[in-house]
C-alpha cells in the first residue's frame, strides 16, 4: 500500500514537472510569436502613415496643414489582433517624423506594446490643372482640339473648326465661339511672374532615382525603342543641340532638347513618360518636316517655342496626352499644317521637381531613418 | 487448516507481473522523456532563432548601406564573417534628413570572433568623449571607400575597442549581402545552447532606410 502511494506520488510529481516545463516552453514560444507580431504591427503603422503622407486624399483624417497627423487605435481588420497608435509630426515642409506604437493582443491577454519610429521625406510633384497653358495669346486653329482647361495671359482666339472642351482662363476670348464647349473666366493676369507657364523649370539631365543620381543619355537621333537601362533607369534622353528624328521611334521615358529644336521627320514618334516624370522638354520649337508626320506625347510637355514647320510639310498630327505648356505666345502657328490634340490627363501630367522647390502633389515618400525605440 | 500468506508460485507470478509493469512504465517514461527533450530542443531552437532574428534586426533594419563583406563559413575559423556598414545617416536641425555623408561615428562593424565564439558589434561607442580634433581626423577617413575596404577592419577595431557582444556561444557564422533596390543581409548562425546542443539559424534583415552616401 505504501509502495503504491509512493509510486503514485512520484508519478504525479514527474507529470507536474513535465507539464509545467512544457507550459513554460509554450509560453516562451507564444511570447516570441507575439513579439514578432507586435513588431510587424508597429511597422505596418509606419507604412500606413507613409502611404497617407503620399496619398492625403485617401487619409481618413487630415489636420489643418493638410497632412495625416496619425490616429490612435488603428485596426487592420478583424483578422489582425491588436491596434496601432500613429503620430505624425512635421519637421519641415517635406520632412515628417512617424511614431508607431502597436498593442498586440487583447486586454485579457496583456497586450504587448512595441514602438518604432521613422523620419520620412516626402517628394512633391508639380501637377498642372490645365490641358494647355500659354505665356501669351493662343490661336486655336481649325483641326485643333483641346480637352481640358486652357490658361493664357493673352487673347485666346478660336477659329472655325477649333474646339476647346473646358474652361478658358484668359484676359479675353475672341473668334468663333461655337467651338467652345466650356466656359470663359476672364482674368486680368499679364506677363512676368503671372505667366501661366513656368519659365524656369528643373534641369532633368541629372536625376535621382532610389537614392542614386543618374545622368540622361546623350542622343543624336532615335529609332525603334529607347527606354530604361540600368544606368538610366527612368529612360531620360538628352540632345546636345537640335534633334532631328527621322525614323519611327518610341521613347519610354523623357526626351530633353534643352538647347535647340525638335525636328520631327518621323511617321510616328511616341514618348511615354515614366510616372511623375515629364515627357518632353524642348527649349525652342517643335518643327515638322515632310508629310504626315506624327508626334504623340504621353505626359507633361514643356515647349519653349512653337509648333511650326521646317521646310515643306502637311498632314501632321500632334497629340499631347497629359498637359502641354508653352512658354511662348501663339504656339500653334499657321506654318503648322495638320491637327493638334491636347487632352488633359492628371495621371500623366505630374512631374516631380518640375518647378524647383515647389510641388502640389506628393509623388514619393522615402524613409530616411528608421528607429527601434 | 487455512494458512496465511502466498505460495512460492504465487509470489513468483506476482513478481513477474510487477516486473513487467515496471518495465512497461520504464519504457513509457523513457519515451515520454525523450519526446519531451526533443520538444524542448525544438522549442528552444525556435525561441533562439526568433531572438537571433530580433537581435540582428535591431541593428540592421535602421542601417543605411552595406560596405565590405567577408562571408565566413560555418565550419572554418579562417576569414570569419565580417561586415562593415553605414549604421544610419544621423539627422540634425541643419540636416533634418541627414547630410548624406558617412561620418566615423556612423560606421559599424559586425565581426564574428571564432576564438571567443562571440558575435561582436564595433562602433565608436564613446564618440562624444573624443576630442574635436580626433573626431575631425576620424571623419576625414570615413567615406564609402573606407567601409568598402576589408583592409580597414583591423584599424577600425583598434579605434573602437569597446565592442558590444551581440551573441555568445556562436560556433560559426556565414553572411551575405544583397545590394539591389532593397538591400538585405542574409545570415546563417550556428549556436550552442546551455546543454551543448547546436542549432543552425537562418534569417534575413532588410534595410528600411537604405541610402547612398555622397562621400
Amino acid at each position: 500500500m505504501v509502495m503504491v502511494l509512493v509510486l503514485v506520488a512520484l508519478a504525479s510529481v514527474l507529470s507536474y514537472a513535465l507539464l509545467s516545463s512544457q507550459s513554460m516552453m509554450m509560453q516562451a514560444s507564444a511570447n516570441s510569436h507575439r513579439a514578432a507580431q507586435a513588431d510587424a504591427l508597429a511597422e505596418s503603422g509606419i507604412q500606413l502613415a507613409s502611404y497617407y503622407l503620399q496619398n492625403p486624399a485617401s487619409a481618413p483624417v487630415l489636420n489643418g496643414s493638410g497632412f495625416y497627423p496619425g490616429q490612435t487605435g488603428v485596426s487592420f481588420g478583424s483578422a489582425v489582433d491588436g491596434t496601432v497608435d500613429i503620430v505624425v509630426t512635421r519637421i519641415d515642409n517635406s520632412t515628417f517624423d512617424i511614431a508607431s506604437t502597436s498593442h498586440y493582443g487583447t486586454a485579457s491577454s496583456s497586450p504587448l506594446a512595441r514602438s518604432l519610429g521613422a523620419r520620412a521625406s516626402v517628394q512633391y510633384a508639380y501637377l498642372p490643372t490645365e490641358a494647355a497653358t500659354v505665356n501669351g495669346g493662343l490661336n486655336v486653329l481649325s483641326n485643333t482640339t483641346i480637352t481640358g482647361a486652357v490658361r493664357a495671359n493673352g487673347t485666346v482666339n478660336l477659329s472655325l473648326g477649333g474646339t476647346i472642351n473646358g474652361t478658358i482662363y484668359a484676359p479675353s476670348v475672341t473668334g468663333i465661339l461655337t467651338g467652345l464647349l466650356g466656359s470663359i473666366v476672364t482674368t486680368t493676369t499679364s506677363g512676368g511672374s503671372n505667366n501661366p507657364t513656368p519659365i524656369a523649370i528643373r534641369d532633368y539631365s541629372t536625376y535621382t532615382y532610389n537614392g542614386q543620381t543618374y545622368r540622361a543619355k546623350l542622343i543624336a537621333s532615335a529609332s525603334a525603342t529607347l527606354g530604361a537601362t540600368s544606368d538610366n533607369p527612368l529612360g531620360v534622353y538628352v540632345a546636345a543641340g537640335d534633334l532631328t528624328i527621322t525614323s519611327a521611334a518610341t521613347i519610354n521615358g523623357t526626351l530633353l532638347v534643352p538647347n535647340g529644336k525638335l525636328i520631327v521627320k518621323s511617321s510616328n514618334l511616341t514618348i511615354n513618360a515614366a510616372t511623375n516624370m515629364p515627357a518632353l522638354i524642348v527649349k525652342s520649337d517643335i518643327a515638322f518636316s515632310g508629310n504626315a508626320r506624327k508626334l504623340t506625347v504621353n505626359g507633361l510637355s514643356w515647349i519653349g517655342g512653337v509648333l511650326t514647320k521646317s521646310g515643306t510639310t502637311s498632314g501632321n498630327i500632334t497629340v499631347f496626352n497629359g498637359a502641354a505648356q508653352f512658354a511662348s505666345g501663339t504656339p500653334i502657328t499657321s506654318n503648322y499644317s495638320g491637327t493638334v490634340k491636347i487632352n488633359y490627363d492628371a495621371r500623366k501630367a505630374a512631374a516631380t521637381g518640375f518647378l524647383p522647390g515647389q510641388g502640389t502633389t506628393a509623388s514619393a515618400v522615402t524613409i530616411k531613418t528608421f528607429n527601434n525605440k | 487448516m487455512r494458512r496465511n500468506g502466498f505460495t512460492l508460485v504465487e509470489l513468483i507470478i506476482g513478481m513477474v507481473i510487477t516486473a513487467m509493469v515496471m518495465a512497461a512504465m520504464a519504457a513509457v517514461s523513457t519515451a515520454v522523456s525523450s519526446g519531451w527533450q526533443q520538444a524542448d530542443s525544438a522549442d528552444t531552437a525556435f525561441v533562439t532563432g526568433a531572438q537571433v532574428q530580433t537581435r540582428l534586426a535591431e541593428y540592421f533594419r535602421p542601417a543605411a548601406a552595406f560596405g565590405a563583406v567577408q562571408k565566413g563559413t560555418l565550419g572554418s575559423s579562417v576569414s570569419p564573417a565580417t561586415l562593415f556598414f553605414w549604421r544610419s545617416d544621423q539627422t540634425s536641425g541643419a540636416s533634418p534628413t541627414g547630410d548624406g555623408l558617412i561620418e566615423f561615428n556612423e560606421i559599424g562593424l559586425l565581426r564574428y570572433d571564432p576564438t571567443s565564439e562571440e558575435l561582436r558589434y564595433y562602433y565608436a561607442t564613446d564618440w562624444n568623449s573624443w576630442s574635436a580634433s580626433t573626431q575631425a581626423t576620424a571623419n576625414l577617413l570615413a567615406n564609402t571607400a573606407y567601409i568598402n575596404n576589408t583592409g580597414n577592419v583591423a584599424n577600425f577595431m583598434a579605434a573602437c575597442p569597446n565592442y558590444r557582444v551581440l551573441m555568445r556561444n556562436v560556433k560559426g557564422m556565414q553572411i551575405n549581402t544583397v545590394t539591389d533596390d532593397k538591400p538585405l543581409l542574409e545570415f546563417v548562425i550556428d549556436l550552442e545552447d546551455a546543454k551543448g546542443q547546436s542549432s543552425v539559424h537562418y534569417g534575413t534583415v532588410t534595410l528600411r532606410a537604405s541610402s547612398t552616401a555622397t562621400n
